[in-house]
């Protein structure tokens, strides 16, 4: 007996998993697409924290008691808001700790716990206005003189890594208890910018005075209440009852932040009801587009593949040749090789829709045409251009990608020569040392858009390697980061936008589009910042 | 008994002293500098060099490693450069749940082997036996990335029998614990169980051939005792020494395994600190599975000597 079940066991076995490998793991089904271009790629929206086509369920419709779980790929570095590390962290801080500044889903900057702001004449005082009746998580009430406690501890703590965001601040000073005034040692308007990152985050004073410690526990005034942190794992919270905001208290009872490092692991997660959301990669939609009970949406956000150039270098200062160079790639085809087409294509920094974003001329100025790229260049007298550049290695997608620009610029008569370097080494050969004429990278925004300006484009930006730029352009970058009013900021910002564009002073390959997954029932908004937050999210009721 | 067991520790000390200088040289070598990374992204070079010199990167080679080994020596790695954490604190915390994993994966290991090794080796030549020698080869070449992703779409996705990622600890819920286990373990465990089936049926079918075995069944035991309480236990020995050098593998083996199912364990850890160039939790990952696997292995000499008097006295 023994023996006869041992054997026809094994056989089983066997013989299962060689039909079971041979079916394959591609789901049959209807080619009901569920994917859903999200609100957030289309054409401007101001404000607001809604912003989505879909129609926003009504508060009765969600289930008050579910626990709402999202997968992320990156721990948190840690939980002490001013020295956590990465911008990522964001996603694991925001939910417990509101900032001075918060950002809408589309990118815009709103108020959070300063009700408003103001920046003097002469752009070297910024006046906050503190909102009343915000409650830590602790029962500590927030004041002026809490702020300025925050603010010192961000600019002065040993191994701070936010005292460089908020290093144009000289000085904290409170004015009354609900108005802090920030003196600036030069005109800086990005500041804000900052504040609505871990720089702004408020910690209870009470826990800061009673040196609780900052990397066990999140003690913040944000909608969720820290419940549980296992590094590397996860970490959990509940609704947080006395939310400042009564108009937006959690529609979910627990929230849970889920490291999950594999994507196909997160997928397997979704797919059997494990978590409630999650990023997707381009690879997977496919895989998903026959599940009904998944949906996803695109959403594109402010990283993008670039080209940076060192316009000092191989001919490319002169504009003939840079605009031959964008004329010669094809863009749709890199994507469609690379990203299963799901990517938006702009010459501009920032992805259409966003507040910096100029709608008032074309998104691609340089379609692919190779016949102009080569009138171009005979024009400019060019010949044979040969050109370096550096990729980051070990990192997949940037080889692909530079293999094809080295095709395509090849048929012009472009010489490319593909250098890959250490990811970490990257910023130090092109930037500091330019040791290349270009290098393939991937920009991944900035809270502030006048920083991507600024550090990318201005003469003396750290990422502008050879210094190169034009008039208008540094009119833009000293107009968006001096001028207080938002309207006429806005202004300025959508002018750099449009002269980057104009005058090729980045070559914007293009803006992969994220795909987010949610599972049935779930309502989950993604924001521009690719941090998402969890503010409205919620479980709708069966 | 006694003897051996200084003896045997007496060769672990030089072998984890070696071990140290290799994970300590070989990090020095990997290029990616801790401190820009550190530093943040507007960071200027007076301010990376700070951080430099805040842990000691810039000080001499020896120095570094006497400071680093002294520390280590009374149980502290030192901690991460990117959380500030202690990482003895986060490996013990992530021991738990690598050390669950390899426990089960060994017993379903044994479960499979134990059978099947002794199946093949008494009714050798026979088709059982081609079954278990073709199954042991296939175990053997699956990767275990293909073999967790195959089991999980089975069955968590398709038949919904097992979850498809998570852990849950032992103390908080016994049957979840099994139950988030079983496919990673049953991952790891093939190719464990495939090395072992071959080592089993190999020396059982040799001790079966010998004379002693023949005079057990001539005396007229039955062929179940002779089998399984004789010649097993004699066969045994070899097994149970590669069985120590598969505690080497399923270490190393749950890293892809952890990744694949999500399991928070030394894998995800290392595999974070070696992207992040987190230098002292590299290094106290790989130094602690180095002891643990030695020390494992010394317990296997141990048990060998136990198990057949002969060795003690040699």
């Amino acid at each position: 007996m023994f023996r006869t079940v041992n054997r026809s066991l094994a056989a089983t076995v066997m013989a299962s998993a060689l039909v079971i490998a041979a079916c394959g793991g591609t789901d049959d089904g209807d080619g009901d697409s569920s994917s859903d271009t999200a609100a957030t790629t289309d054409a401007g929206s101001e404000g607001g924290a809604e912003g989505n086509g879909q129609d926003t369920p009504a508060d009765g419709d969600f289930d008050t008691d579910a626990t709402f779980v999202y997968a992320y790929p990156i721990g948190v570095s840690r939980l002490d808001p001013h020295r956590a590390s990465i911008s990522q962290d964001g996603t694991t801080l925001f939910p417990a700790y509101d900032r001075i500044v918060h950002l809408a889903p589309q990118g815009d900057l709103i108020p959070g716990l300063a009700e408003s702001w103001e920046f003097s004449d002469d752009g070297l005082t910024l006046t906050l206005q503190i909102r009343d009746g915000v409650t830590f998580h602790d029962g500590a009430t927030l004041d002026a003189e809490g702020v300025k406690t925050n603010l010192d501890r961000a600019r002065n703590l040993e191994g701070s890594s936010v005292a460089t965001d908020l290093g144009a601040v000289s000085e904290v000073t409170v004015v009354d208890p609900q108005t802090v005034e920030l003196t600036l040692s030069q005109p800086n308007v990005s500041i804000i910018g900052s504040l609505a990152d871990r720089a702004g985050i408020m910690i209870s004073p009470q826990a800061l005075a009673d040196e609780v410690d900052l990397d066990e526990e999140m003690v913040g005034a944000g909608p969720y209440r820290m419940t549980g942190h296992t590094p590397g794992a996860s970490t959990t919270y509940e609704r947080f009852d006395d939310y400042w905001d009564t108009d937006n208290i959690p529609n979910v009872a627990e929230l849970e932040v889920r490291v999950i490092a594999d994507q196909v692991a997160r997928l397997n997660a979704l797919r059997t009801g494990q978590i409630s959301a999650t990023q997707l990669g381009q690879n997977q939609v496919q895989e998903v587009e026959g599940d009904d009970t998944i949906d996803v949406t695109l959403n594109t956000e402010l990283q993008y593949f670039y080209v940076v150039q060192n316009r000092a270098r191989a001919g490319q200062d002169d504009l003939r040749v840079r605009q031959a160079m964008m004329h010669g790639l094809d863009r749709e085809a890199i994507c469609d090789a690379l990203l299963f087409g799901l990517c938006q294509l702009t010459d501009q920094p920032f992805p259409p829709g966003y507040f910096a974003y100029d709608d008032s001329i074309d998104d691609v100025l340089y379609p692919y045409d190779p016949e102009l790229a080569s009138s171009l260049l005979d024009e400019a007298g060019v010949t044979d251009l040969s050109v370096s550049m550096l990729i980051p290695a070990g990192l997949p997608t940037y080889p692909e990608m530079s293999e094809i620009i080295q095709a395509q610029w090849g048929e012009l008569g472009i010489d490319v020569s593909i250098e890959p370097a250490e990811p970490t080494q990257l910023g130090e050969l092109m930037f500091a040392q330019e040791s290349a004429d270009n290098m393939l990278a991937s920009w991944g925004g900035r809270p502030d858009p006048a920083m991507t300006l600024n550090q990318r484009m201005s003469p003396d930006g750290f990422a502008n390697p050879g210094g190169h730029t034009t008039d208008a352009m540094v009119e833009a970058i000293e107009q968006s980061t001096s001028l207080g009013d938002p309207d006429e900021r806005q202004e300025a910002l959508r002018a750099g936008s449009r002269e980057v564009a104009e005058s090729v002073l980045e070559m914007v390959i293009l803006f992969p589009q994220i795909p987010y997954g949610t599972a049935e029932g779930v309502v989950f908004e993604p924001y521009l910042t690719a941090k998402p937050e969890f503010r409205n999210v919620g479980i709708l009721n069966n | 008994m006694l003897q051996l067991l200084i003896r045997r520790l007496a060769f672990t000390i030089p072998i984890i002293v070696l071990a140290s200088f290799l994970v300590f040289g070989l990090l020095l070598i990997v290029p990616g500098d801790p401190a820009i990374t550190l530093a943040g992204d507007n960071a200027t070079e007076e301010q990376i060099e700070a951080i430099r010199q805040q842990l000691g990167l810039d000080d001499p080679i020896i120095v570094q490693y006497a400071r680093w080994a002294g520390d280590a020596v009374q149980g502290d790695f030192g901690d991460s450069l990117y959380s500030g954490r202690s990482v003895t604190k986060s490996i013990g915390e992530r021991l738990p749940v690598t050390m669950s994993l390899a426990l089960v994966s060994m017993v379903v290991a044994l479960m499979i082997a134990i059978p099947a090794g002794i199946i093949a080796a008494i009714r050798r030549g026979t088709w059982a036996d081609t079954t278990a020698t073709v199954g042991a080869s296939l175990g053997l070449a699956m990767p275990s990335f293909w073999l967790g992703a195959m089991l999980a779409l089975v069955f968590a996705l398709r038949l919904g029998w097992f979850p498809a990622t998570g852990y849950v600890p032992l103390g908080e819920d016994p049957v979840g614990w099994l139950r988030h286990l079983f496919l990673p373990a049953l991952t790891l465990g093939t190719a464990a169980a495939a090395e072992t089936t071959r080592q089993l049926r190999s020396s059982l079918s040799d001790v079966l051939q010998q004379d002693y075995v023949r005079t057990a069944r001539a005396v007229g035991l039955r062929n179940r005792v002779v089998v399984l309480k004789y010649a097993l236990k004699n066969a045994s020995m070899p097994v149970v020494t590669v069985l120590g050098f598969q505690v080497a593998f399923l270490l190393g083996g749950s890293v892809i395994v952890e990744q694949v199912f999500a399991l928070p364990g030394l894998g995800g850890l290392a595999i974070r600190a070696v992207l992040d160039r987190d230098i002292p939790v590299i290094q106290g990952v790989v130094l602690f599975t180095t002891v643990l696997v030695v020390m494992i292995n010394l317990l296997v000499d141990l048990l060998y000597g136990w198990l057949n008097p002969k060795v003690r006295s040699a």
